[in-house]
């Protein structure tokens, strides 16, 4: 073999072995952020559908501040949703049982909605501060995770209106 | 044939390739799984969600169910007993369905269990909801029909408050105090004619009309001269539920007549005006003060200051020696002055006082309502005299000067089905005296004219006509005044005044359909918005199971 034969291999060789890394790189950078939006929006569903669930018969709000809702469940239950922008969670506070709803959550936000006032209307809903009038209930919240030091939403924002059937 | 060998590099790409494929492959297919899985789960949580709607259609319909039957039994239109329930399945299209229950009891229960096909299997993802109920009644609302409602001629609707002072007197329409919220509603169609001046609003249906309803807005629309509808005043989504009128529990006793003296009681208001205050007396009393003079010193003596007015006086006679004495204030005086000149001049003496004019002091009085009471009484026969009892008839037919007298809470059940069963004409009346109410169960027809039902209570709900389902015809007309609420959902209302006559109701009316023409003026008391009409019910809790 001569010493060109080994510089020519040797350049292919190289060309070859950087654009299968490459594609190495980026593929289980590909699988690896997939992998977290399928979880991460697993997470989010789970905790919309569990608050759907409780605030959906929830007898009324009583409380509602930047980081906290409040509800009177069932009677005599409260029914917290408390969210901590330091440990990045929501957590539901059920009686005496705490179950964190969410890890990794950037925002949270709350928006309360009276009834529809307008007879021959639908989806129209007045915004209100009125705990006592509060009919509908929008919330919203945005997680995120990191690869190897960049942020990757799970999606722009994951939102929900929802009814509260008693009031 | 001769193979030549491979040298061993090609085994090593081979090897190579195939455990790139390999790992290349396996990356995909895990792709894949993970693609269908968050699939999966996001189309299962779609069921899952999905399942409250289809239960909620099962509420909605058990509610339909229970508001359509009213009283009667719950085992019928499809609805099936078990034990101590009625059932209905449903299926709604391949992918859901639902299973509703009611409870025979009262208040029902209902638990409705909705169905979802989950996905990429047979099995069903169920959610349940139990919401207990409660009745409510819906009010009376101006005039509703559940069809069609013409409004021909001059066709006058408003309101008033027969609680409120400021929008009645005495608790009675007075048109000088009216409000507009009178109200025109049909159900399932359409409101024409043209001839409605309604001070208030109307409404029907989806599938109905109210664009020749008339003129509809508030006082300020009409006043402004404007037609046609107001903006804000017509809405589409009427939607309420009339059960059927069932007969009222027995037994009945049969109406009889008798000759009945009535005391009458007159009031008469007038104002009291006193300088002692009145004792025992339980109204408003006003204390007035002001200033009063009196020529001579009052007796007894006021309270305040009593200020003597003087003014100077001179007199050749001293005022104890006048005739009568003069009053003074002071000491008098006694000045001499020599009149007339030379062997002519005299001397004269005169007595200088202040004379008492009067005497001004602060006088109290006080000012009450006080109300007289003029009994007087009256001695009549009359056809029916109805106390508090239940009455039945097969058919009631008053007419020239034939008279009812209600005097108790009484209830009046006219059992024939067949054609007009309840006639008044000629000079006939119906009166409800004060304190008394009059509920009348109609199965046939009915023509209320005559000089109508003089509601003495002046409280619409305390005449009270319930139209069973085989009261197909109501009609108000002649000289009739009429102060009470009608319900007769099978029933076509006709009412109006003939000619120039203004014919006024007042009151509430929930009819099958109806048409008013002529001169015909309907006053609505808002009063009954909270009280009677459909009784229904709604939901008054909800829970998922």
């Amino acid at each position: 073999m001569t010493l060109m034969e080994v510089l020519v291999s040797t350049g292919i060789g190289g060309v070859v072995l950087a654009a299968v890394a490459g594609l190495s790189f980026y593929t289980a950078r590909s699988f690896c952020a997939l992998a977290n939006y399928e979880e991460l929006d697993r997470l989010s569903r789970n905790a919309l559908d569990q608050m759907t669930y409780k605030i959906r018969q929830a007898d009324g709000m009583t409380s509602y501040t930047n980081n906290t809702i409040a509800f009177s469940l069932w009677g005599t239950n409260t029914l917290q949703y408390v969210y901590s922008p330091d440990a990045r969670t929501l957590t539901e506070i059920l009686g005496a049982t705490r179950t964190v709803l969410l890890e990794e959550c950037d925002s949270f936000t709350v928006d309360i909605f009276a009834r529809n006032p307008v007879s021959g209307s639908f989806d129209q809903f007045p915004v209100t501060n009125d705990l006592a009038t509060a009919k509908l209930i929008r919330v919203s919240w945005t997680c995120s995770r990191t690869i190897l030091n960049q942020k990757v939403n799970t999606e722009s924002v994951q939102s929900a209106k929802i009814v509260i059937r008693k009031q | 044939m001769r193979i030549a060998p491979r040298p061993p590099q090609d085994g090593s790409i081979l090897l190579l390739t195939l455990l790139t494929s390999v790992i290349i492959g396996i990356t995909l297919a895990a792709y894949l799984e993970m693609v269908n899985a968050q699939a999966r789960t996001v189309y299962r949580s779609q069921t899952w969600n999905a399942g409250i709607p289809a239960a909620e259609a099962g509420i909605e319909e058990a509610l339909a169910h229970l508001n359509t039957v009213g009283d009667g039994t719950r085992a019928t239109n499809g609805w099936s007993l078990s034990g101590t329930n009625v059932t209905l399945s449903r299926t709604l299209d391949t992918q859901s369905r639902y299973e509703v229950t009611i409870s025979t009891s009262s208040p029902p229960v209902v638990v409705a269990t909705g169905y979802m096909k989950a996905p990429l299997s047979t099995n069903e993802i169920a959610r349940t909801v139990r919401v207990t109920t409660t009745k409510t009644g819906t009010g009376f609302r101006g005039i509703v029909a559940k069809g069609g409602i013409e409004l021909v001629g001059n066709i006058s609707m408003n309101s008033f408050d027969s609680t409120d002072p400021a929008y009645s007197t005495n608790g009675r329409y007075d048109s000088s105090k009216t409000k507009d919220n009178g109200f025109v509603g049909s159900i399932e169609s359409s409101i024409t004619g043209g001839g409605g001046i309604v001070y208030g609003s109307v409404g029907t249906g989806p599938r109905g009309s109210a664009s020749s309803a008339g003129t509809v807005g508030d006082a300020s629309w009409h006043a402004g001269g404007n037609s046609g509808i107001q903006s804000g005043h017509y809405s589409n989504d009427l939607n309420l539920s009339f059960p059927d009128v069932s007969a009222p529990a027995g037994p009945y006793l049969t109406p009889t007549g008798g000759t009945v003296t009535i005391t009458n009681f007159d009031y008469t208001t007038s104002a009291i005006t006193t300088n002692v205050y009145p004792s025992g007396f339980t109204n408003t009393v006003t204390t007035n003060y002001g200033l009063y003079t009196s020529s001579t010193y009052p007796s007894p003596a006021p309270a305040g200051t009593v200020t003597t007015n003087t003014t100077p006086d001179s007199s050749t006679t001293h005022p104890d020696a006048a005739s009568p004495a003069v009053p003074y204030l002071g000491a008098v005086t006694t000045r001499t002055a020599t009149e007339g000149m030379g062997s002519m001049a005299t001397t004269v003496t005169y007595y200088d006082y202040n004379k008492i004019t009067g005497y001004t002091y602060e006088t109290v009085t006080y000012t009450y309502n006080a109300t007289s009471t003029n009994t007087t009484t009256t001695t009549e026969t009359y056809a029916y005299v109805l106390d508090t009892d239940s009455y039945s008839l097969s058919s009631l037919s008053l007419s020239g000067q034939s008279k009812m007298l209600v005097r108790g809470n009484a209830i009046l059940y006219i059992t024939g089905t067949s054609g007009e069963v309840f006639s008044m004409t000629g000079q006939s009346e119906i009166i409800i005296l004060p304190g008394a109410s009059l509920t009348v169960y109609c199965g046939g027809d009915a023509k209320l004219a005559g000089n109508g039902v003089q509601n003495g209570t002046g409280n619409a709900l305390n005449y009270q006509f319930k139209g069973l389902p085989t009261c197909t015809s109501i009609q108000l007309g002649g000289n009739a005044s009429f102060t009470g609420v009608i319900y007769a959902p099978s029933a076509y209302l006709q009412a109006g005044g003939g000619g120039n006559d203004q014919y006024d109701c007042v009151g509430a009316a929930i009819v099958g359909s109806a048409k008013f023409n002529g001169h015909f003026s309907f006053h609505y008391d808002e009063m009954l918005g909270n009280q009677g009409g459909a009784t229904q019910w709604n939901i008054a809790s909800w829970n998922e199971m």
